[in-house]
């Protein structure tokens, strides 16, 4: 449908249905206006004839009343009259007279009205308004009952005398008569209902007219407003496609399309549209092709790194390219017009060059060749040179274009590689080695005479084969050259690097350092290989020294008894050998990278052991040390160490290497040994001291003269004498047992012998000093020396007599333990006691509960350490068990060997 | 002139009656003897003598305690004092002299000797 066509109709739809409204309206209107005619028509003369009624009636009352005052008015009362009044009166009477006449008149008169007027009224009722009669009753009733009352309130006025009773009688007529009036109000207000509805319909008829009106009017508008939008919907969104289209191409989208299908004047309006976007679209395309096409010619020529000129046909330059400006020295403003001959001429080039080059073009061929060209400094420099003659249709040279190229870094390049070349010839032959290039394709490769040389072979003996190299490799070697070579030429390494043994002529191996470099195609695949050779053999065999040497050092290290810890310059341990793992209790992984100092040494140790370090360190110097190491489980162990720094052959300090003696048991040794020679020099001194000091006093002669005192220094001297020997008895004694001097004559022993031997000879002590000995012998086989046990049991028995009290006892008792293994003498007395911490000590030499027991006790300190001794060399243990204050039990115990021993004795 | 006034304190009986008897015979000194440190730590303080002989090895208090105790009370610290001992090794005196002690005699030594160290020690004149 055409676009005039969609708007004519939508006008028309629009027009009739404003035509259908509008004769709605009229209609509605013409009904409403004849309702109103007839209701008008019908109300008024009934209001009119209600009137008239109401008047008549009116009329009648005030007839009545006018009546019923002029006769009241006559009545006169006798007792209250003058002469004059009577005189008077009777004109009164005569007026009074007259105007009740013309009352009564009057009543007659409304009451034909009002009964003219009540039977209109009553047919208008009846015509108009059929359902209402009975306000029409009651204002009939009413109106003939006030009549009637009218007539009897005259007539009670006439006959009554009294003004009292006359008005009663006006009472009961104003009360009819206000009756008569609500029976007219009742009508009336009938009526008004009976209006109001008629004209609320009306209203209703009217107002349904007015919506009906304003709803079609409504739905014309939106219908009109429908049409409307779709038709300009219609026309627009083609124009906004189109619009669109326009808009996208003019921003050069010019693929774009309106692509309308509709068949009226804007359909053909895009398809005209899209034929034209189309065709623009395809010249912009072959536009753009074409500029492309000379942008990148141009910038071809701008870019190229050849010198390009262009000449017209009588030489002279019109165009050349920046590398033009580059190469010769001279810009595009300084050669227009002139000509190469002018600017580019060198003149050592022979004139015959130039005339072979312009002859070239002029028959329309290619020139190319090399010359000496000059630069616009007049510097020369080489460069290859094409002429190209461009020929028009008439077959004549229109122009010659000139390409040429600065081949000096070629040239020096070329010089250079020969150089190069050259150095690497040199190279090889400096270096010794060989050479090989491999071409993969054809698997021949080229080996050097040095190559062969090196296996023993001369030039001619070894061919082009891969495998010449391949099978002279030892077999155990082959594996690791093949996997060197593949990863190489996989690209999985930079480099082809392998150390492999090689057969040489005579069947000796040469260890071969093999290096070379592969080269690929685009495709990745490995076209070529070239590498050299190295005879490695001296080395290998100092490699192979050196590693047995660093072998057996390193098995020195471990196996040697000496702490061994190497440490870097920051303290960090990098070796430590078995005995120091040995001895701290740690493994290797606990201690390498660890800090020595602060991990290894005592707390109080580390910072001046770690100051200590870095001083010998600055001073360069080897030095003996000695300080404690921490073990694992936290002993402290002393070591003397021997420090040596490790050095780079350049004699850079780059750690310290310590080798330690374990001197804990020494140093412990040392200081019992002090102690001993110590205590040995003091119990021996002493008394040499008084034996000394004693003759040097009696000597001087200072005391002859007092004889007192002579003789007590005599009784000291003596007595030190007599201590003096018994230590050293028993010094020698101890020694003697301790240095396996003295061989223990061991025999079967039975305990019920030896037991009263020793009671015999304790006794006659033990009586002088009133302590009774108690001795339980008992028959007990033991295998020892008897003199010896007896020692044992003297010297025990003395001191507990010692440390008794006199009148006490000590008991020397006897007993199998163990299951009979084992024979425990014990001596037991009531002495002092002995305090818990010397119960050990007491066993020891010079070692005594109180230091003056030596001089109050007699004795060296000596006794036990013998007795322990003597015990300890027969397989026994000896002890003592004591209570301070209330005494001690001295045990020891031997193994009793009975069957062996009663065997040997059978 | 007064007679110089020496403390000797020796655990070893004997001795202890030999040297009383050489400083007083020998000398001439007057002499005071115990026979441990802490009757030596008392009798310094009560009788205030010129010199202290004191042996090292004792039991329970020994003489460097007694010589350090002496130093450290002020009624007894400015008191020369010599250590009379059996320990002859020179690292041993060594120690003795670090200690503060004004000089070593060794055990044993004749009498004569013995008062003609103790002069040359205090400087006393004979």
């Amino acid at each position: 449908m055409k676009i005039k066509q969609k708007i004519v109709l939508s006008y028309l739809v629009i027009s009739l249905l404003w035509v259908i409204a509008g004769g709605i309206g009229i209609i509605t209107t013409e009904q409403v206006n004849r309702n109103f005619e007839q209701i008008a028509n019908q109300t008024i003369p009934v209001k009119n004839e209600l009137d008239i009624l109401e008047n008549s009636i009116n009329d009648i009352v005030r007839c009545t009343l006018e009546y019923v005052l002029l006769k009241e008015n006559s009545i006169l009362e006798p007792a209250n009259l003058s002469d004059n009044v009577i005189d008077n009166r009777t004109d009164q009477l005569a007026q009074i007279n007259r105007g009740m006449i013309k009352e009564s008149r009057e009543i007659d008169k409304s009451k034909h009205v009002y009964l003219k007027s009540i039977r209109n009224y009553q047919s208008l009722v009846k015509s108009y308004f059929p359902d209402e009669n009975n306000y029409v009753e009651a204002i009939q009733n009413t109106s003939h009952e006030v009549i009637e009352k009218s007539r009897q309130f005259i007539l009670a006025s006439q006959q009554q005398k009294s003004r009292s009773l006359i008005y009663e009688q006006q009472q009961e007529f104003d009360r009819i008569r206000k009756k008569f009036d609500a029976a007219i109000q009742l009508a009336t207000n009938h009526e008004h209902d009976e209006l109001t509805t008629r004209q609320a319909k009306m209203h209703s008829t009217l107002q349904y007219a007015v919506e009906s009106i304003l709803g079609v009017s409504l739905a014309n508008i939106i219908l009109a407003i429908i049409l409307g939008t779709l038709v300009s919907f219609s026309i627009s969104k083609p124009l906004q496609k189109l619009q669109v289209a326009a808009q996208a191409i003019g921003q050069g989208h010019l693929g774009i399309r309106a692509n309308l299908s509709t068949k009226d004047e804007l359909g053909a309006l895009a398809r005209a549209f899209d034929k034209m976007a189309a065709d623009l679209q395809q010249y912009i395309h072959d536009l753009q092709q074409e500029q492309e096409s000379r942008s990148l010619l141009a910038m071809a020529l701008e870019n190229v790194g050849d010198a390009i000129e262009i000449t017209d046909a009588v030489g002279h330059y019109i165009y050349v390219n920046p590398a033009f400006e580059r190469i010769t020295g001279y810009s595009q403003s300084d050669v227009l017009g002139q000509t190469p001959a002018a600017l580019l001429r060198n003149e050592q080039q022979s004139t015959g060059f130039y005339q072979d080059m312009a002859a070239t073009v002029a028959r329309k061929n290619i020139w190319h060749g090399f010359y000496v060209s000059k630069h616009k400094d007049g510097t020369l420099y080489d460069q290859e040179l094409t002429l190209s003659p461009i020929v028009n249709e008439q077959d004549q040279v229109t122009h010659v274009v000139a390409v040429k190229r600065d081949i000096t870094d070629r040239k020096r390049s070329e010089v250079a590689l020969q150089k190069s070349e050259e150095r690497l010839r040199l190279v090889l032959q400096g270096s010794n080695d060989g050479f090989w290039d491999w071409d993969v394709a054809t698997n021949e490769v080229f080996y050097s005479s040095r190559w062969k040389a090196m296996r023993g072979f001369s030039n001619d003996e070894i061919s082009s084969k891969l495998q010449e190299c391949v099978d002279r490799i030892h077999p155990e070697d082959v594996n690791l050259f093949q996997q060197a070579l593949q990863a190489h030429m996989e690209r999985r390494t930079d480099t082809f690097s392998v150390e492999y043994r090689s057969r040489c002529q005579d069947g000796s191996y040469i260890w071969i350092l093999d290096r070379g470099q592969a080269c690929w195609d685009s495709a990745g695949n490995c076209m070529r290989m070239v590498g050299s050779e190295t005879d490695i053999t001296r080395l290998k065999t100092i490699e192979a020294t050196l590693r047995e040497a660093e072998r057996r050092w390193l098995n020195l290290l471990d196996n040697v008894q000496l702490v061994v810890v190497g440490i870097d310059l920051v303290g960090r341990v990098e070796y430590v050998n078995a005995f120091f793992l040995e001895l701290s209790g740690y493994r290797r992984e606990e201690v390498i990278g660890k800090n020595w100092f602060e991990n290894f040494l005592p707390q109080q140790q580390q910072r001046q052991t770690q100051q200590y370090f870095l001083d010998i360190q600055a001073q360069n110097l080897d030095t003996y040390s000695q300080n404690q190491i921490l073990t694992k489980s936290g002993e402290e162990k002393m070591i003397a160490w021997n420090n040596t720094f490790l050095k780079t052959p350049q004699g850079e300090i780059i750690g310290m290497m310590s080798i330690g003696a374990d001197i804990t048991e020494r140093q412990a040794i040392e200081r019992m040994k002090d102690e001993f020679i110590s205590v040995v020099s003091h119990e021996l001194r002493t008394p040499l001291a008084s034996i000394q000091g004693a003759l040097s006093l009696l000597m001087s002669g200072l005391l002859d003269l007092q004889p007192d005192k002579v003789n007590r220094i005599i009784e000291i001297a003596s007595e030190s004498v007599d201590h003096l020997v018994i230590i050293i008895s028993d010094i020698l004694e101890l020694e003697k047992l301790n240095s396996d001097q003295m061989r223990l004559s061991k025999q079967l022993c039975n305990a019920a012998q030896l037991m009263p031997k020793v009671e015999n000879l304790i006794q006659v002590n033990a009586s002088r000093v009133g302590i009774t000995v108690a001795v339980t012998p008992r028959e007990i086989f033991f295998a020892a020396d008897p003199d010896r046990i007896l020692q044992v049991l003297t010297n025990l028995l003395s001191n507990a007599i010692k440390f008794s009290e006199p009148g006490s006892t000590v008991w020397l008792t006897v007993e199998l333990q163990n299951a009979g293994e084992d024979v425990v003498f014990e001596v037991k007395d009531r002495g002092r006691g002995i305090p818990v911490d010397n119960l050990d000590r007491i066993f020891q030499r010079f070692q005594q509960v109180e230091a003056s027991d030596s001089r109050q006790k007699g004795g060296t300190g000596l006794g036990l350490a013998i007795c322990r001794s003597i015990v300890e060399q027969h397989g026994g243990r000896i002890w003592v068990e004591s209570i301070l204050g209330k005494g001690s039990s001295f045990f020891f115990s031997l193994p009793t060997q009975i069957a062996e021993d009663r065997d040997q004795k059978t | 002139m007064k007679p110089k006034k020496i403390l000797i304190i020796e655990d070893e009986d004997g001795l202890r009656e030999i040297i009383q008897l050489t400083l007083e015979t020998v000398a001439g000194w007057e002499v005071v003897a115990v026979t441990s440190g802490s009757e030596g730590l008392a009798q310094a303080k009560a009788n205030r003598p010129d010199a202290i002989l004191l042996d090292v090895m004792m039991p329970n208090m020994d003489g460097i305690e007694t010589f350090q105790r002496l130093q450290s009370t002020a009624e007894t610290q400015d008191i020369p004092t010599i250590f009379l001992t059996a320990k002859a090794r020179s690292a041993e005196h060594q120690q003795f002299v670090n200690l503060g002690i004004l000089g070593v005699i060794t055990k044993p030594i004749k009498a004569l000797d013995l008062v003609q160290q103790i002069r040359k020690i205090l400087k006393w004149s004979e």
